[in-house]
């Protein structure tokens, strides 16, 4: 789970004192999965990916204490690319065959142009963070059940207003209601899980 | 109304028109002209464009997709809410018509996530776990796939929280011995598992679940191993994992886990897990960090040395840390054996026996046995008795099992022959005493087991002498085995003896105390109970002791009230139908004490001490070492209620009588002179009465000297003495002097305990205060001693009397400081505190 009430900058700040595991604990939580959907999407298997992700945070939280990463003077979306493309193309050479046969044309991202590379980040990061909101909807939110319910068998399910309204007792009224209260509060979150990325940097 | 002079389409109605609801027309054409309504139009817009994207990654392999929601059903089971969502999969509430019960049901995450490797696994735990009934371990009731090909597991719905979470939230505020009756029931399912041939290994504080009355459970079979035979690895099941690829998690992998491949991983690998999530219970961190490379995390779990959890938690004692770094011994082959081992070891610590773990020390065993019995006259001397009594318990049961049936006479006097012979042969001739009684248990028990022709009534006799002898022993989980086969023979029907059949459950009670598993003990002794009544009436002394345990076991498990009342039924029956002189007796007056003691109820306990020392006077004689040590603790009793006169004349006594038994050399000796001492300086600091202070002085430099010897230095006692030694500077005008130690003693506290919020630290701080308001230094002595003050408050440990101590002290400070209103209040604050419950 994110922890939202820390930003990005708050969580590198604490990752400074040797002894703060909870900062360390929370920044990994937050940038893990994003490393290893990112690397999957660039064609590794999902064991691959995990081992990526832990060299990367592992050399991250490294050289973030050597401070040869400055918080004011690059974005740490570049940085971490910059760490996990070369354990990418390594592995990628090394079963190169393989993984076109099992995963397709993901396999042949370019991994040398960055631009590539940060619109591929970019787009997992807004991928976690909409399921992450969504899964906030379903469980840390005051929506009843039913709204979110509603809510999810509407626009998730695609299923006709009216078939949702007859298989929860509600008006299709009701379930416009519901659908419109709950992308509110998905907006809510998204808004606030975004801020929390907090990755402006100075320079990308 | 709008500025259009129409009233507005409520947003409900502007929603439902821009989502396509038929009839919406004129509400779209309104907001095209209203101000208000198209700004909220616009935001439904810009709402719809979230939710395609919403649409969009959730749909293209989002790993939420294709799971079940609330509402949905998947074989037979409504799904309620989402429990947990991890990395692999998804587990909700569900609820099962049919049965009409609420279940844990898990399905894996879709996606690129799940891989065959992962169905795979996850089919097999259901086929693994459906193989174990444990109590410990989680129940799967069922398994499946729907039609849309979505893998489901259903288990049993465990309310409570995880291990990481309970030993985040909890540890501080448990003692050491409940962590360990936790690993005891994590250690019993398990070893249970093992048993069946399935190797976990992927134990991890995240797939351990503590319900809400503290007991574990087991889960995620997922990547457990099958074995068959002693270690040889099941092909099909190992194929699940490619060979030499690293499954489970790195923080809890054993050395072997992560270099040879699955092929080495035996049940040794979840003693390690195990071992480390008992260290992290214990240190309050972890064994070691994990940082780097794949290879220097290899690296890490193979080489890095393990510092004792005492290092880290000043509550851990040196046998625990032992306990502990075996089971995190790099070396499989110096690891404990198996799980059953590790729990089998942390049982005999909880009942103050001696742990396997250090049986390599052969005085070891001698010291930790003569402790446990208590006798001071030598340690060979104590080791003989108990060897004898050992096997006079055995043979009188085999003769009462004999005379039970004289058709098997020859053979059960064959078999008393036997063990006399064995066991007097062994106290003449061998050094490994402890080991050889027990493999002779072990031979006899399976030569009985294995002998045919025996009658089912003597053979449940021999079962239960070797029970009771194993109990003696200590040997529990052997006892527990025999005894349970014993019940089967009149739980089945096989002899029809109620007389036994209530001996029977009653020996299960006990094994299942001594085991710390209360719960289970409760449940043997109230049934018992209703036999024993049934068979006896009231006023009877196998009532009575069957009402004696129960009460016991309540009181262990936090119900006094009921505690209470059975003790002093079992004390009225026992009083009536045994001889005035009868153990038994002070035994249940004893409980009675205990129990009265943990509800406050100081009076009634002191008068119930007092009432089992005349009688422990009257049986033992007054020099008895019983009697010192129940002087000892009714001193201590007098002392908290400010009968110092009274406590001073017992605590002598038992001064007296340690000297004589113990000698002044020990450590039972300094704890009666710390108390000593701690009376004289209450009299002084209370009641401002003058004192010898040289004299207390003198009591508490011997005692220290003493315990400096033996304890760690912040051992209870130990910190105890050194309090008094400050007092007692403080008492002798030697401020300076009593800053400096206090100083120390604060330094040592904050570094060693792993958090702020122990009472004994706030004890320290109003010392502190004390001494620099004896020094005129009045501001940072009131400051001092309010922040000592509240930190004894808010500790949840802290007794009455503590908390009272430190409003007096800072009401003192205050008063020198001139601040009178403050002294008053504190001081009227504390008469609030304890003078009520002291009465």
């Amino acid at each position: 789970m994110y922890d939202s009430t820390r930003t990005t900058t708050e969580l590198l700040d604490g990752l400074h004192e040797e002894g703060n595991e909870r900062a360390w604990e929370r920044f990994d939580e937050r940038y893990r999965p994003l490393v290893i959907a990112f690397s999957m999407k660039l064609g590794l298997n999902d064991a691959d990916a995990a081992d990526v992700a832990q060299e990367t945070m592992v050399r991250f939280l490294r050289e973030y204490r050597a401070g040869k990463y400055v918080r004011g003077k690059g974005r740490l979306r570049s940085w971490l690319i910059g760490i996990a493309k070369y354990r990418i193309a390594d592995i990628r050479t090394k079963g190169a065959v393989d993984r076109r046969v099992a995963r397709g044309d993901s396999a042949f991202v370019d991994l040398s142009s960055n631009q590539t590379l940060t619109g591929v980040w970019d787009e997992q990061q807004q991928a976690l963070v909409l399921e992450e909101a969504v899964s906030r909807l379903r469980t840390g939110t005051r929506a009843s059940a039913k709204t979110v319910e509603a809510f999810e068998l509407l626009v998730v399910r695609g299923m006709a207003p009216a078939a949702v309204a007859e298989r929860l007792e509600m008006t299709v009224h009701d379930v416009y209601v519901a659908k419109s209260r709950c992308a509110k509060k998905l907006r809510e979150i998204v808004d606030e899980l975004e801020q929390a990325y907090d990755d402006a940097g100075v320079a990308g | 109304m709008s500025d259009l002079g129409v009233t507005c389409p409520s947003r409900e109605v502007i929603e439902a028109a821009a989502a396509g609801a038929p009839d919406s027309r004129g509400t779209l054409v309104h907001a095209q002209e209203c101000a208000l309504c198209g700004a909220v139009l616009a935001e439904i817009s810009a709402d719809i464009a979230l939710l395609d994207s919403v649409k969009t990654v959730v749909r293209s392999g989002g790993r939420s997709m294709g799971l079940p929601m609330s509402g949905d059903t998947l074989g037979g089971y409504k799904i309620l809410d989402v429990i947990h969502q991890g990395g692999q999969g998804i587990v909700y509430r569900a609820h099962h018509e049919a049965t009409k019960r609420d279940v844990a049901l898990k399905v894996l995450l879709g996606g690129g996530f799940a891989t065959k490797d992962q169905v795979a696994r996850f089919r097999r735990e259901a086929e693994l776990v459906a193989h174990l009934d444990h109590p410990g371990i989680v129940t799967i009731y069922d398994s499946g796939v729907d039609e849309s090909g979505q893998a489901y597991l259903v288990m049993e719905l465990v309310e409570g929280q995880d291990l990481a979470t309970w030993v985040s939230e909890e540890r501080e505020k448990r003692g050491v011995r409940e962590i360990i009756e936790l690993f005891i029931g994590i250690c019993d399912a398990v070893r249970h598992a093992h048993q069946r041939g399935v190797i976990h290994r992927d134990l991890k504080p995240s797939n351990i679940m503590i319900n809400r009355d503290d007991h574990a459970r087991v889960l995620d079979f997922g990547i457990a191993k099958v074995m068959r035979g002693d270690d040889n690895p099941d092909a099909e099941a190992t194929g699940v994992t490619r060979e030499g690829e690293f499954v489970g998690t790195f923080l809890y992998a054993s050395p072997e886990q992560v270099t040879s491949g699955s092929a080495m991983v035996d049940v040794r690998t979840d003693v390690y897990a195990i071992g480390m999530m008992l260290y992290e219970a214990l240190a309050g961190r972890r064994a070691y960090e994990l940082k780097g490379g794949i290879a220097e995390v290899v690296r890490t779990i193979k080489q890095a040395p393990i510092d004792a959890p005492s290092e880290f938690d000043p509550r851990v004692d040196h046998e625990v840390d032992t306990i502990s770094l075996k089971a995190l011994t790099k070396d499989p082959a110096r690891r404990y054996e198996t799980v059953g081992a590790l729990g089998e070891d942390l049982r005999r610590y909880l009942h103050g026996d001696p742990i396997e773990a250090k049986r390599d020390s052969k005085a070891y065993v001698f010291r930790k046995i003569a402790w446990k019995h208590r006798i001071s006259i030598g340690i060979a001397t104590a080791f003989v008795i108990v060897l004898i009594g050992s096997t006079i318990v055995s043979t009188v049961a085999l003769i009462k099992a004999t005379n039970a049936n004289k058709a098997s006479n020859a053979n059960t006097q064959t078999i008393i022959e036997s063990i006399v012979d064995t066991t007097l042969g062994t106290l003449v001739s061998s050094d490994q005493r402890v080991a050889t009684i027990e493999d002779m248990l072990d031979v006899q028990e399976r030569s009985y087991r294995a002998a045919p022709g025996i009658p089912p009534k003597s053979k449940a006799a021999i079962l239960r002498a070797l029970g009771v002898s194993n109990l003696d022993r200590g040997r529990y989980e052997e006892s527990l085995g025999l005894f349970e086969s014993v019940l089967a023979f009149y739980e089945g029907g096989i002899i029809g003896d109620e007389v036994a059949h209530a001996e029977a459950l009653f020996d299960l009670g006990r094994v299942h105390w001594r085991r710390a598993e209360f719960e289970l003990a409760e449940g043997f002794y109230e049934r018992t109970l209703a036999m024993r009544r049934e068979l006896y009436g009231e006023e009877h002394p196998d009532v009575a002791m069957t009402l004696h345990h129960l009460g016991s076991t309540l009181t262990q498990l936090g119900r006094y009230a009921e505690a209470e009342s059975l003790l002093k039924q079992a004390f009225g029956i026992r009083e009536h139908v045994l001889d005035r002189d009868d153990p038994e007796i002070d035994s249940t007056l004893n409980s009675l004490v205990v129990c009265l003691r943990e509800q406050s109820k100081y009076r009634e306990a002191i008068e119930r001490a007092e009432e089992l020392l005349e009688r422990l006077i009257a049986r033992n004689g007054a020099d008895d070492w019983r009697v010192g040590r129940m002087r000892h603790n009714f001193g201590m009793n007098l002392a908290d209620i400010g009968e110092y006169e009274g406590a001073e004349k017992e605590l002598r006594a038992a001064l007296e009588n340690k000297m004589a038994w113990r000698g002044a050399e020990h450590i039972d000796t300094a704890r009666t002179l710390c108390q000593l001492a701690r009376v004289h300086l209450d009299r002084w600091e209370w009641e401002g009465e003058s004192i010898d202070t040289g004299e207390v002085i003198g009591w508490c430099e011997s005692a220290i000297g003493v315990q400096r010897e033996v304890l760690d230095p912040l051992h209870p006692d130990l910190v105890g003495t050194r309090v008094q030694m400050i007092r007692a500077l403080l008492a002798a005008g030697e401020p300076h002097a009593a800053l400096e130690q206090a100083q120390s003693l604060l330094a040592e506290q904050i570094v060693s305990y792993s958090a702020e919020g122990r009472w004994q630290v706030g004890k320290t701080r109003c010392l502190i205060g004390l001494c620099m308001g004896a020094m005129g230094r009045h501001q940072e002595a009131v400051r001092i001693a309010k922040q000592g003050e509240r930190g004894v408050r808010e500790a949840p440990d802290a007794r009455d009397r503590e908390r009272w101590a430190a409003m007096r002290r800072v009401g003192a400070v205050c008063r020198a400081a001139g601040d009178i209103a403050c002294a008053e209040r504190y001081l009227s604050e504390a008469g609030k505190v304890f003078g009520e419950r002291a009465g």
